[in-house]
């Protein structure tokens, strides 16, 4: 890591850690933010965890390498669905860190890969804003933002 | 390897039916409206579905009449590798389709979905050789709730 390319993001969200991390790691909240995808892992060091589409389709997979319930988790990101997405590497990686301070947590998500120009960080730069975005209306409001509950339609 | 397996007769000659496979017109007329692509043996031909992604199929043979036999070289993790055929067989005013989707790795779920929306499509080629009107993407019958 270092040379390629990240992408960064960071929310305050009104929660405790404890309930973020349970929607960022449990598909009964992720359907609702996510674009109605579920995201299954034991949540073990070294366990694999997959996200998939409300028809079963695979979109991106990996392994669990490091976890520290409920503050950080770093996973290895492989796309495995749009070919405008695919990079011809496993070595991408996303960091959630969340940190208390006070009333709110700090929820920091940082997306990185090896290479340069990689399809999966300019993919995944599209779609992270929005989720977060429902992610904290979610756990603020008890509502995600609507066109988060199901995939996009049309082209 | 479990292989996704569907059989259903057209009323037309099976060189009509080939056409509908083979030809960029024809496969834009049942499956999906954004066909391009090399489709003589050898080419590859780009299958999209807008936001639900999309398949490129290289042709591996061409058999006039007969049968057609593609492989998958790009789209879902699940299908690339897998193998789509089509055999064709004149019955009386009929001709017989037997279609398969070969090699996929394990029966997952989404393996369940995507045999039902074969099903879809391939009555979408029923209706096209015999009325002229297919349901291709992305007029295609939805069997999920909050997607495709």
């Amino acid at each position: 890591m270092g040379n390629g390319d990240r992408f960064v993001y960071v929310t305050f969200i009104r929660t405790s850690p404890e309930k973020l991390w349970d929607a960022l790691t449990k598909s009964e909240f992720t359907r609702q933010y996510w674009f109605g995808s579920s995201l299954d892992s034991t949540w073990e060091a070294s366990a694999s965890w997959q996200l998939k589409t409300p028809d079963g389709g695979l979109t991106d997979s990996g392994k669990v390498v490091e976890i520290e319930k409920p503050r950080r988790l770093v996973l290895t990101w492989k796309h495995e669905r749009f070919p405008d997405m695919r990079d011809d590497n496993e070595t991408a990686r996303a960091t959630f860190e969340l940190e208390p301070q006070g009333e709110i947590v700090k929820l920091t998500v940082t997306h990185e890969s090896d290479k340069k120009d990689s399809k999966l960080i300019k993919g995944v730069s599209n779609g992270w804003p929005i989720i977060l975005a429902s992610l904290k209306s979610l756990l603020e409001t008890g509502k995600p933002i609507e066109r988060t509950t199901t995939f996009p339609k049309g082209k | 390897m479990p292989d996704i397996l569907h059989r259903i007769e057209v009323r037309s000659s099976p060189n009509d039916a080939y056409k509908a496979l083979t030809t960029r017109e024809g496969l834009a007329s049942w499956w999906t409206t954004d066909t391009q692509g090399t489709f003589d043996e050898g080419g590859v031909i780009q299958f999209r579905f807008g936001t639900r992604g999309g398949f490129d199929m290289k042709v591996l043979e061409l058999a006039p009449a007969r049968s057609v036999l593609w492989q998958v070289v790009e789209g879902p993790a699940e299908w690339i590798g897998t193998k789509v055929s089509f055999e064709l067989t004149k019955n009386g005013e009929f001709t017989v389709i037997l279609f398969k989707h070969m090699g996929w790795k394990e029966p997952v779920e989404f393996m369940h979905h995507c045999s039902t929306k074969w099903a879809i499509f391939l009555l979408s080629l029923k209706s096209l050789v015999e009325t002229g009107k297919g349901a291709p993407y992305p007029n295609d019958i939805h069997i999920t709730g909050t997607w495709d």
